[in-house]
């Protein structure tokens, strides 16, 4: 869905043997303009998501900057998933670009 | 032996007030202004969202309108759960570092702390086992949800047992998407999920249940459940935690 140069990209994403990220996204000229994670994962401290989601803004969105950048929460919030890896994350928000085999 | 606080205190009308003292506790317990403590409670319908779940998208309103059922968010991760009667609600809180659980590993939590339960269930005749992440199975199907964290300074765990649930208004009242119905190669929530009742092929109440998980618990971590109210401090959490939180839109479905 396209609205003022701005597109809404959404996916939901199973972690394989594990929970479900369901991403909402939305894009301007190939970056992050804002992103909303939920799902049934958990993640402790609990109010370390929001940091991750306000990291997430105007970045690419593309595979190499998103490992990057997950990867940089994880060691500087020192949050820890159960149900999702760093990589789940990185894939959920992925399968939200057009093209991508999102669910 | 140890001796843990058991706390019967509930609201069965309000799953705010309820949710409230779900969280008052542990807060309490991980100060140093409570024990450790075990809580059973019921609420009636009910949907409880995990932490950073969207209502949007996991709840179907309409279904909710027309069955009466109230959506409340609880401070801990996981999936959505319903609530009614028939479903008994357990939580355990133990200050940080208590050698059940020494680690910062929720997955040892949900493991150690779901044990209690299964012991219970068992002893009742239901052939229980934990299933990682966070579920008790009977025969591959989900008798009990569980999550928790660890914050505050204490180590929490909490679940519900579906007793003698209404499976059908359970399967109205969430969305459950298909990605994760697909995944588990079984068509409906009604077909995944069962209850002490159905497992037994008899009638039998949430306090019988109740009975066995506290015997449950009580072999298995080699403690004392002692009857115990809350303190006047954590009835004042709980009120604050109920005006400025758990009442509230903003934190019930705005996510």
């Amino acid at each position: 869905m396209t609205n003022g140069g701005r597109t809404l990209l959404s996916a939901d994403y199973k972690a394989p043997g594990g929970k479900l990220l369901r991403v909402r996204l939305r894009e301007t000229g190939g970056r992050i303009e804002s992103a909303k994670i939920s799902g049934d994962f958990f993640l402790i401290p609990e109010d370390s998501l929001a940091k991750l989601e306000m990291m997430l803004e105007d970045v690419p969105l593309k595979e190499e900057e998103l490992k990057l950048l997950v990867d940089r929460f994880f060691r500087g919030t020192s949050a820890q998933g159960l149900g999702v890896t760093p990589d789940d994350f990185v894939k959920a928000i992925l399968a939200a670009k057009p093209g991508e085999s999102g669910f | 032996m140890e001796t843990w606080r058991l706390v019967d205190l509930e609201y069965r009308d309000d799953p705010f007030m309820n949710m409230s003292v779900e969280e008052a506790i542990p807060r309490a317990v991980g100060e140093g202004k409570a024990p450790n403590t075990v809580r059973f409670w019921h609420n009636s319908n009910t949907i409880v969202l995990g932490c950073f779940q969207s209502a949007l998208l996991e709840v179907n309103f309409d279904a909710c309108k027309e069955t009466g059922t109230t959506v409340v968010r609880r401070f801990t991760g996981g999936g959505a759960v319903y609530h009614d009667a028939g479903n008994l609600n357990y939580a355990i809180s133990l200050r940080k570092g208590h050698p059940l659980v020494p680690d910062m590993d929720l997955q040892l939590v949900f493991q150690r702390l779901s044990q209690g339960a299964v012991e219970g269930l068992r002893s009742l005749g239901v052939n229980a086992e934990f299933q990682p992440i966070n579920d008790i199975q009977v025969e591959g199907k989900k008798v009990s949800g569980a999550a928790g964290s660890i914050r505050w300074g204490t180590v929490f765990h909490h679940g519900c047992i579906l007793v003698a649930s209404d499976l059908a208004i359970l399967g109205k009242v969430l969305n459950v998407p298909q990605v994760k119905l697909a995944d588990r190669h079984v068509a409906s929530v009604q077909k995944r999920v069962t209850t002490v009742r159905d497992e037994l092929g008899k009638n039998v109440t949430t306090r019988d249940v109740k009975d066995g998980i506290v015997q449950g618990i009580e072999n298995s971590y080699d403690v004392r459940l002692e009857k115990g109210t809350l303190t006047k401090s954590e009835l004042s959490t709980a009120k604050e935690l109920f005006d400025t939180k758990y009442s509230k839109s903003t934190w019930n479905l705005e996510k």
